[in-house]
């Protein structure tokens, strides 16, 4: 009686550290940050200018 | 018969004399208001008037100042995006869009070449900022992904000045997103006229949604704060008594 107590209780326990761990990582994965990336362009002055009409008439015409 | 063949070899000498005057005749001299309409092109190699260039003392070089450029804004800017890769389904993030000043500072500098003997041009630019109120758009397209806010965003941008865009963006489902982030300059004429816009960038991102065993961000945070509290009433039952043990025989010692 007493040894089927014992085991009993071990079992339990056993079971409940199983559940402690699972659940400790869950809850680890559900708080860890993620990180970022990041991506830097250099925008240079001649990028930041009034947008200018460009002709779109092919070369041989302006032979004419 | 004669006569009739002379005439038309005189008649035919003459118009290949009037035609070879006629392509021998001097270009034509460019109107003022042909002159003002010549293409605007940026100079192979520009020097900023805010930097004369450096000459050599033995052969010093005039540089004429050439008629004024387009405007444009004097500043080396630096657009920066930041964005997570990846990110627990269900879970919302922060997608940030910065527009700062480059480290190195204000207007482009002069390039020196020692010993050489620079011929350079002068180009007057004149500064957006003084003709024009620019505004800053900015857009994130994102398809399958909740964002917010999911329309342009438009803020001033002033001289020196930093602008931060920030969109949260909350993907409901596993999985692969693709979208682009657009970048967009409005410009205003302070004098009043059409307003024009120029695309200044878009910017691909990638975000990644996962789960952990089928389970988004906040189910698995629940389950593993329950699951944390069972487990240790029942592993770590006789933790309680044990540590209340110790403490009373301290308080006995």
């Amino acid at each position: 009686m007493y040894n089927s107590d014992m085991k009993t209780v071990t079992i339990r326990r056993l079971v409940g550290i199983f559940i402690l761990l699972i659940s400790l990582g869950l809850l680890l994965w559900g708080l860890w940050p993620f990180s970022h990336a990041v991506q830097s362009l250099p925008i240079p002055p001649a990028e930041l200018r009034l947008p200018t009409p460009q002709g779109f008439a092919p070369e041989w015409f302006t032979l004419f | 018969m004669r006569f009739s063949r002379l005439g038309r070899f005189l008649i035919a000498v003459g118009v290949l004399l009037w035609s070879g005057a006629c392509s021998a005749m001097p270009a034509a001299t460019l109107t003022p208001a042909e002159a003002t309409m010549a293409p605007v092109s940026a100079p192979t190699a520009p020097v900023r008037t805010s930097a004369a260039p450096t000459m050599p003392a033995e052969q010093p070089t005039a540089a004429p100042v050439q008629p004024t450029s387009a405007p444009e804004i004097l500043e080396k800017r630096r657009l920066t995006l930041e964005w997570p890769a990846t990110m627990r389904a269900g879970d919302s993030d922060d997608v940030r869009l910065t527009l700062e000043m480059d480290a190195s500072g204000n207007l482009v500098s002069t390039a020196e070449i020692s010993g050489h003997q620079t011929s350079a041009k002068v180009v007057q630019i004149p500064d957006l900022f003084k003709t024009h109120n620019v505004m800053a758009e900015a857009r994130l397209d994102l398809a399958g992904v909740q964002v917010v806010p999911d329309n342009l965003v438009s803020q001033t941008l002033l001289p020196g000045q930093r602008v931060d865009f920030h969109w949260s963006v909350k993907p409901e489902e596993v999985g692969i997103y693709r979208g682009n982030v657009w970048f967009y300059l409005r410009f205003i004429p302070i004098n009043g006229g059409a307003e024009s816009q120029r695309t200044i960038s878009a910017q691909p991102i990638q975000i990644r949604a996962v789960d952990m065993l089928g389970l988004t961000g906040t189910p698995a945070r629940v389950l593993g704060a329950l699951g944390t509290l069972v487990g240790s009433a029942l592993g770590l039952d006789n933790i309680v008594s044990w540590i209340w043990k110790l403490i009373r025989r301290k308080k006995g010692e």
